[in-house]
């Protein structure tokens, strides 16, 4: 076991990421134990991830994007989430209740550059976790009351009808709909007045009453 | 108005969504093929570097802890990791660690909101890197960008090696207390 004060010689190399093998494994079992030396290395980490935003950008090789695209592409199948479809139809969706003016805004494309409008509405995404931390999808919630919300899964839910809950930020507990999960998919986008001051969770409770996974969006 | 965050992009890319991969690649590929650059030195290897990065950024998109820090910075360290890896069995000689810190930040096109905020803290790291002794600032490029060990930093530089660790946690310690107190004074 290293003491405090060989774990603080090696904490900047340890929050650097260049701390090697065995080193390393006994400094984390150190960093594990001990609060004060936790606290030094998080503090070390914080300042040392920061340091790569200080590199000079670069134009990669003509056609990087689109491997990139293919590559991850030819993992999953592909266009059956549409991901940037439930955001927009939640945007869309907290537009209309909500008399704000929304926009998504692909930032990458100069002809989505189009004039600002207001006032401001944001949507929050959040991803839904279900059994034993696994990531099985993502929620939107629109800012304001009614709040406009979008689910999306994707991952490994059993197939069925699901009970879509949501919890406000004040604890009120309220019934949103019903998702459809077909091979592993779903997705739902609609509205909610349940709460004044925004919603706190979403889950997804199958058949059995059981609660499958949900998402924390403060 | 409301843009696409970050995190809600990351959040898409996650779900294996073409249009949010697309726009996710788009939006920070210029900062992972530049790192990518920086360490490898070399544009064959930094795109192989700069297309597994985000590969992993697709595939780990749930383990991203908005808690923890900023999409970028995750990505960034995912994108360094994977290029001070490759370059561990024959390293080349790194760069002037000054040289890669000719930050060009006037150049860019217009900027999105998350990216203009990008630029505030990268210009307030700039600044506070700027503000350390140059044997210190060289020790933190050394090891917290290009991957050398303190022991590699003592060669490279000629000086004992309890001298580089000392280097290294001074430097990173009055960078960390420079970006605190920018934080506090806001
Ligand atoms: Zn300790």
């Amino acid at each position: 076991m290293l003491t405090c004060a060989e774990v603080r010689d090696l904490a900047p190399e340890l929050a650097l990421g260049v701390l090697g093998g065995a080193e390393r494994a006994e400094t984390l079992a150190h960093v594990d134990d001990c609060v004060q030396c936790r606290s030094l290395v998080g503090e070390l980490t914080d300042a040392g991830e920061l340091l790569p935003l200080l590199s000079r950008e670069a134009e990669p090789p003509s056609g990087f994007e689109d491997r990139v695209l293919a590559a991850v592409g030819g993992g999953r199948k592909r266009g059956r989430l549409r991901w940037l479809a439930v955001v927009a139809a939640t945007a869309a969706a907290a537009a209309i209740v909500s008399v704000a003016t929304v926009r998504v805004v692909d930032r990458g494309r100069d002809d989505d550059r189009a004039a600002a409008v207001s006032p401001v509405s944001e949507v929050n995404s959040a991803p839904m976790v279900g059994a034993g931390g696994a990531n099985v999808g993502w929620a939107f919630a629109s800012d304001g009351r009614p709040s406009a919300v979008g689910i999306s899964v994707g991952y490994v839910l059993p197939p069925g009808s699901y009970t879509i809950k949501a919890i406000s930020a004040t604890g009120a507990t309220v019934r949103l709909g019903t998702m459809q999960v077909t091979d592993g998919y779903g997705v739902w986008t609609g509205t909610t007045k349940a709460s004044d001051d925004g919603l706190a969770v979403i889950s997804l409770v199958d058949a059995a009453g059981r609660e499958v996974c949900q998402a924390s969006l403060i | 108005m409301w843009s696409v965050s970050d995190d809600a992009l990351l959040a898409g890319l996650g779900t294996g969504d073409p249009e949010a991969a697309s726009a996710f690649v788009r939006r920070f590929q210029r900062r992972v093929f530049g790192l990518a650059m920086t360490i490898v030195g070399e544009a064959r290897a930094a795109e192989d570097v700069a297309q597994e990065a985000f590969l992993r950024a697709w595939r780990h998109a749930g383990a991203y802890d908005p808690r923890r820090g900023t999409v970028i910075t995750w990505l960034l360290t995912i994108t360094r990791n994977l290029a001070i890896d490759s370059v561990r069995v024959r390293r080349p000689l790194p760069l002037d660690p000054d040289a890669i810190l000719g930050l060009d930040l006037g150049g860019r096109e217009r900027l999105p909101d998350e990216l203009a905020t990008l630029r505030d803290d990268t210009d307030r790291l700039s600044a506070a890197m700027a503000r350390l002794p140059a044997e210190q600032r060289r020790a933190l490029v050394l090891s917290g960008l290009l991957g050398l060990t303190a022991r590699e930093v003592g060669e490279r530089e000629g000086i004992p090696l309890g001298t580089a660790k000392t280097r290294i946690r001074t430097g990173l310690l009055r960078l960390r207390a420079a970006l605190v107190s920018e934080e506090r004074a806001e």
